[in-house]
């Protein structure tokens, strides 16, 4: 197995070390140790994994995005795969506290009142093995197949009524089947059972669990290498010690993803990255795309990047090169895969490539570290990590063919579900993009907001929104005013109390659909109505949305017979765009500040927050 | 050939356990604290990947002595 270890703190453009010489150097200071900890891969293997588990320190490019508790109940020994988690979060930048519990008492746990946690971690990670199936090869299956759905998603309920978030991880498959190569065609063998319990799980977890697909993931590093029998029989651990790192990788990658610690744009360079060949030199039709075994390589290269801006990843340019060639390439090379319109942003000049990506973050309203920078050179790969830490840069193979499988296996681009709104996110960046640039030709913020004929849609949380509403309490930290996480569960509950509003908003303008951007969550208690939760998502900060929302909020409080409508502000150290929000929507102070929280009050007997005047409301 | 093997090993050893076989290959887990069933199978991962061998069933839980270790790893590994 290949060994890949990425070292962002060699800024000279030196290729970095082989990770077996990290194991073995004992001169290697702790910075450089810390670096390799945050971007080391799964098939460095168990003892590299280990090791540096043991000797983690944070610094600052791997300084974490979010906290996290979590707990892996599972139905074999996990005492040597719960070390490496904090390891495999730290390459998603997540803090992940792991709470251990005993392995095989999951009913206990999560069914026993007397014997549950003291605190309920936000996450729990379920696993099972094929062990645990009671499946005879060659037997009807028909009944284990039953009894485990009902067994897991029973766990489920009772995980999700505690409060936790599931992230259930599917079966693998075992390497060896009596009905060889002819298994998955034969009903009764034990590998058809397995993928049938995973597809019964994974569409009963749609939307509410986070399924992880083990076995597509043993598949890709391979059955034999996965399991080992002799450490099952042995120790009660189903997979070889190198599977651990693979393990660690898929829990951390899905609770990370879940919190939205995900990359939402990949900046590309262009010369020898989308294509071979130097551009400036070679002329829009002397670059090697389509055209032998290297323009082919780079022909797969750009298939795979349309794919993920049709899953949502948004594409951009950072390039070295004449604005005026790289537009003439993309309208008139006909070999390009990839298009003008593909890109949502495209910065080409003489600028340090840190400043091209500050450009990009800057256009596109996306937070350095939902960035990812892919460039042939690794002295510009290395600026680039040296100046924007929070960026994360991917380490590329030399030969084009082996691109894809770069991407691939870099953390941000760790995905588990696919969430319905997750699709239009590619083109609404794009929407973003042209608004931007329309903001350059209007002379007044009004007149911007006009011009962008922006209509918004306002609708109770239903089931159908309920993910999508998940996902933003989630992942929202700017344009949140308590950023109290509440979980998909709580939603659901709160959803049918009738003393509850919960409020989802869409925006479209003349751009893009950007989806559900928006949601409100407030309780009305006697006189007074409260606003537990006001979030908006970042691509539609600036728009007016929220006094949308808020009015509506007021009429709704008004209705009820409030006489008042309190709004809270908890300042985090990422909020603080929305400090005087409740203040500049005509609500005053109320009462003394807390220690955590300052409290406004809007006084809905003398009329109601107004709402935007720039966005029109569909009827829904 | 069988120093070679008895070196490497304990090398292996004191880099999972924390410290070197006080009693060379007599060595028993009682012998050492740090040396439990975790620290073992750590040890049996780290000795099949460095002599690219596996090693019996009966020695993946802790008990036998060192040597037992060493004596395996020469029947199955012609490289040691």
């Amino acid at each position: 197995m290949a060994c890949i270890v990425t070292n962002l703190s060699d800024h000279d453009g030196n290729r970095p070390g082989a990770l077996g010489e990290t194991r073995k150097d004992p001169e290697m200071n702790v910075s450089d140790r810390a670096e390799s900890a945050w971007s080391v891969d799964p098939y460095a293997g168990y003892g590299v994994w280990h090791d540096l588990s043991k000797s983690m320190v944070l610094n600052r490019s791997a300084q974490p995005q979010r906290q996290v508790s979590a707990a892996v109940l599972a139905t074999f020994t996990t005492d040597l795969l719960i070390p490496l988690l904090p390891l495999a979060s730290a390459r998603h930048r997540l803090s992940m506290e792991v709470i251990e519990t005993p392995f095989g008492q999951l009913e206990q746990l999560l069914l026993d009142d007397r014997r549950g946690f003291r605190t309920m971690p936000e996450y729990l990670v379920l696993a099972g093995t094929w062990h645990d199936l009671r499946l005879n090869s060659g037997e009807s299956t028909e009944e284990a197949v039953r009894e485990a759905v009902s067994r897991w998603t029973g766990l489920w309920e009772a995980a999700i009524a505690a409060g936790a978030r599931v992230v259930q991880i599917g079966f693998v498959p075992p390497a060896v089947d009596s009905f060889g190569l002819a298994a998955s065609g034969v009903e009764s063998s034990i590998s058809a059972a397995v993928a049938r319990i995973n597809t019964q799980l994974s569409k009963s977890a749609a939307g509410r669990v986070v399924f992880v697909d083990a076995a597509a993931a043993a598949s890709i590093v391979g059955l034999r290498n996965w399991n080992s029998p002799r450490y099952w029989h042995s120790t009660r651990m189903p997979c070889s010690l190198d599977a651990l790192p693979h393990l660690a990788a898929l829990i951390a990658g899905a609770i990370a993803a879940d919190c939205g610690l995900t990359t939402r744009c990949v900046i590309l360079d262009l010369d020898n990255t989308l294509w071979g060949g130097i551009l400036g030199e070679d002329g829009v039709d002397g670059i090697a795309i389509g055209n032998g075994p290297l323009g082919e390589s780079f022909t797969s290269f750009q298939h795979y990047l349309r794919g993920l801006r049709k899953r949502g990843v948004a594409l951009a340019v950072a390039s070295k090169n004449d604005p005026a060639l790289v537009e003439e390439v993309l309208k008139h090379n006909p070999r390009m895969v990839l298009q003008r319109e593909d890109f949502a942003c495209i910065v080409a000049g003489w600028q340090r490539k840190s400043e091209q990506v500050l450009e990009i973050s800057r256009r596109l309203h996306l937070g350095l570290s939902s960035l990812m920078f892919v460039d042939d050179n690794p002295a510009e790969r290395a600026e680039v990590a040296w100046a924007l830490p929070e960026v994360q840069v991917v380490e590329m193979p030399r030969s084009p063919a082996a691109y894809p499988e770069a991407l691939a296996s870099a953390p941000g681009l760790f995905v588990v579900q696919h969430s319905r709104d997750d699709g239009l996110r590619g083109h609404s960046y794009k929407g973003l993009q042209q608004a931007a640039e329309l903001a350059g030709q209007v002379s007044s913020l009004n007149e911007f907001l006009q011009s962008l004929g922006m209509c918004a849609e306002i609708r109770p949380l239903n089931q159908n929104s309920l993910p999508r509403a998940a996902q933003l309490i989630a992942k929202t930290n700017q344009f949140n005013l308590t950023v109290r996480r509440r979980t998909q569960s709580d939603l659901e509950r709160l959803m049918h109390d009738p003393s509850v509003l919960a409020l989802t908003l869409s925006l479209r303008d003349r751009f893009a659909d950007h989806g559900i951007v928006g949601f409100c969550l407030a309780f009305a208690q006697g006189n007074n109505a409260l606003i537990d939760t006001l979030l908006l998502s970042c691509r539609v900060i600036g728009r007016t949305a929220e006094r949308m929302l808020v009015a509506e909020t007021a009429k709704w409080a008004a209705q009820r017979g409030c006489a008042s409508l309190l709004g809270i502000y908890r300042p985090t150290d990422r909020n603080r765009l929305v400090e005087g929000l409740y203040l500049e929507l005509g609500f005053t102070p109320h009462g003394k500040p807390l220690d955590d929280a300052v409290a406004f009050e809007f006084d809905l007997l003398s009329g109601f927050p107004q709402s935007s005047s720039f966005i029109q409301e569909m009827a829904s | 050939m069988k120093e070679n093997a008895m070196n490497r090993i304990s090398e292996l050893f004191a880099s999972v356990v924390g410290m070197e076989p006080p009693r060379g290959e007599d060595t028993l887990p009682d012998d050492v604290r740090g040396w439990d069933s975790l620290a073992h199978i750590r040890l049996v991962h780290a000795i099949e990947r460095e002599f690219g061998c596996e090693l019996p069933e009966g020695l993946l839980l802790v008990g036998k002595p060192l040597g037992d270790l060493v004596a395996a790893v020469q029947d199955s590994a012609p490289g040691a």
